[in-house]
């Protein structure tokens, strides 16, 4: 799976490097995502390259919310239009933070 | 091993084969040929005792000697082609002749193949092989289309969950189509009766597709359908999420729903493109965002649902994402009903027969997912 990881002092920076986040990698994103979060306190998934996320996507996103260690967060960077209207669609924005850029994700 | 042995057999798996002939000398060297080969063997003498073992011990394959001396291979074949347990055992007759009319006779009995005595050791294990493989190609065959029946039987009974459609009551008219994009889907929809009177329209699209999708929205519906007969559209809704939150399964639910009584309009929207609310082909509203959709997040809904007032004459389009692709921005909603006619100047509810046709038309022809279109129309003032 092409993720690019930077640990950055504030967070992990987690950037896909796909397109497309539906059924054909879901499982294996999720599992990927879940192994480096354990014991961070801030993990930034930088979405700039994913201009489309399917219903197996969308449940992918909500299970690394659901494996993130007590009282970590979740920040969504760059998210792209059509993937901000499906947050939108499924009131998932309240539910994910979502920043412009990446140091804003990171609120350097 | 001796570098004159011929290569072993390439089956993959080994078979419990019986082996039938009264000659000791025979029995003994075919036997360790195929022993050899890694196959599990056992032997009868006779025709009577081929007959016994055969039902017995359900081998995989049988060698079967054409001379025996109380019945000849064609007999045995025969008797067990007409019993249904042996009917499709993989049979080689062994034979010394090689009479046309014997060998024909044999294949008309039923018999798979056939080997020439004295046996050789590499055509044995290549037919054996050849046999077996054909069997299990019958054999996985056989199970593909009992799982196609399966499926067609799954679809008939979903097909049968759904409403009669165009369904009316009280100046109010729904109609539309779900079109799986296999046999069975994760879409269903229903009008239902809801309390004091109200009909209750709903759309599900369970996440995912297929078979687990189509069990999901089953059970969805159906609870669903029993919760609006006792509780406000909001309340029955975010009872059914409550149990969904706490279900372990992978599937959430999308549900589009509208309570409607008299001219009075609850509608609820959780993760499905926007309702879109028209009249004379002009877009008046959209409404979406209500709440997230079912059983996605650990914890119970939280649900803002839109009261409306509603006048003769508008259109309610409730919209699967299959028709979106994915769950599409307005933009994306608005394409597709401009182009199914139900926006702009001769925007006209299609007739439910041509529904499929419409929804098939945007798809294309191997959709990727469940496509389902619902319209409600308003046609006149509600006698309320």
């Amino acid at each position: 799976m092409d993720l690019k990881i930077e640990p950055h002092p504030e967070a992990l920076v987690i950037t896909p490097q796909f397109e497309r986040l539906d059924a054909m990698v879901a499982a294996e994103f999720r599992r990927e995502v879940v192994q480096h979060i354990q014991n961070q306190r801030c993990v930034v998934l930088d979405l700039s390259s994913v201009t489309f996320v399917d219903s197996s996507g969308l449940a992918s996103l909500v299970s690394v919310l659901k494996a993130l260690p007590e009282g970590a967060t979740l920040r969504l960077a760059r998210v792209h239009a059509n993937v901000h209207s499906l947050l939108r669609l499924t009131r998932l924005l309240k539910v994910f933070s979502t920043f412009p850029s990446v140091p804003e994700a990171l609120g350097v | 091993m001796s570098s004159l042995m011929a290569p072993l057999s390439q089956s993959a798996a080994p078979l419990r084969i019986l082996l039938v002939d009264d000659t000791f000398t025979t029995r003994t060297l075919v036997k360790e040929m195929l022993e050899h080969a890694g196959h599990a063997v056992c032997v009868a003498a006779t025709g009577e005792q081929a007959l016994t073992k055969a039902l017995g011990l359900k081998p995989d394959l049988l060698l079967l000697d054409y001379m025996l001396p109380d019945l000849n291979g064609v007999e045995i074949t025969r008797r067990l082609r007409a019993d249904p347990y042996t009917r499709e055992l993989p049979i080689i007759l062994l034979t010394a002749s090689t009479l046309e009319s014997t060998i024909e006779a044999a294949f008309a009995a039923g018999v798979d193949d056939y080997l020439p005595q004295p046996v050789s050791r590499r055509l044995l294990l290549a037919r054996v092989d050849a046999v077996a493989r054909m069997y299990e190609a019958r054999l996985s065959e056989r199970q593909a289309s009992a799982l196609r029946k399966d499926l067609e039987e799954a679809q008939q009974v979903q097909q049968s969950l759904l409403p009669q459609l165009p369904a009316r009551w009280d100046g109010w008219q729904a109609s539309g189509a779900v079109m799986p994009c296999s046999l069975v889907g994760g879409d269903m929809m229903d009008v239902m009766p809801g309390v004091d009177g109200a009909t209750v329209v709903t759309l599900v699209d369970v996440s995912g597709h297929g078979t687990a999708a189509a069990l999901v929205a089953a059970q969805v519906s159906g609870t669903l359908k029993l919760l609006v007969q006792t509780h406000p559209l909001a309340e029955a809704m975010y009872s059914l999420g409550c149990r969904m939150c706490h279900q372990s399964s992978d599937h959430y639910a999308c549900i589009a729903a509208i309570e409607v009584r008299g001219n009075e309009l609850t509608l609820i929207n959780a993760g499905l493109p926007p309702i879109c609310v028209t009249r004379n082909g002009k877009l008046l509203r959209q409404v979406y965002g209500s709440a997230s959709p079912l059983g996605l997040l650990p914890t119970p809904p939280q649900i803002f649902p839109t009261y409306l007032y509603s006048e003769p004459g508008e259109l309610l389009v409730m919209l699967s994402d299959g028709l979106t692709e994915p769950f599409g921005p307005s933009d994306e909603v608005l394409g597709p009903l401009s182009r199914m006619g139900l926006l702009g100047p001769d925007a006209r509810v299609p007739r439910q027969e041509e529904l499929s046709e419409r929804i098939q038309s945007l798809t294309g022809s191997s959709p990727m997912d469940d496509a389902t279109l619902l319209v409600l129309e308003h046609q006149a003032y509600s006698r309320r």
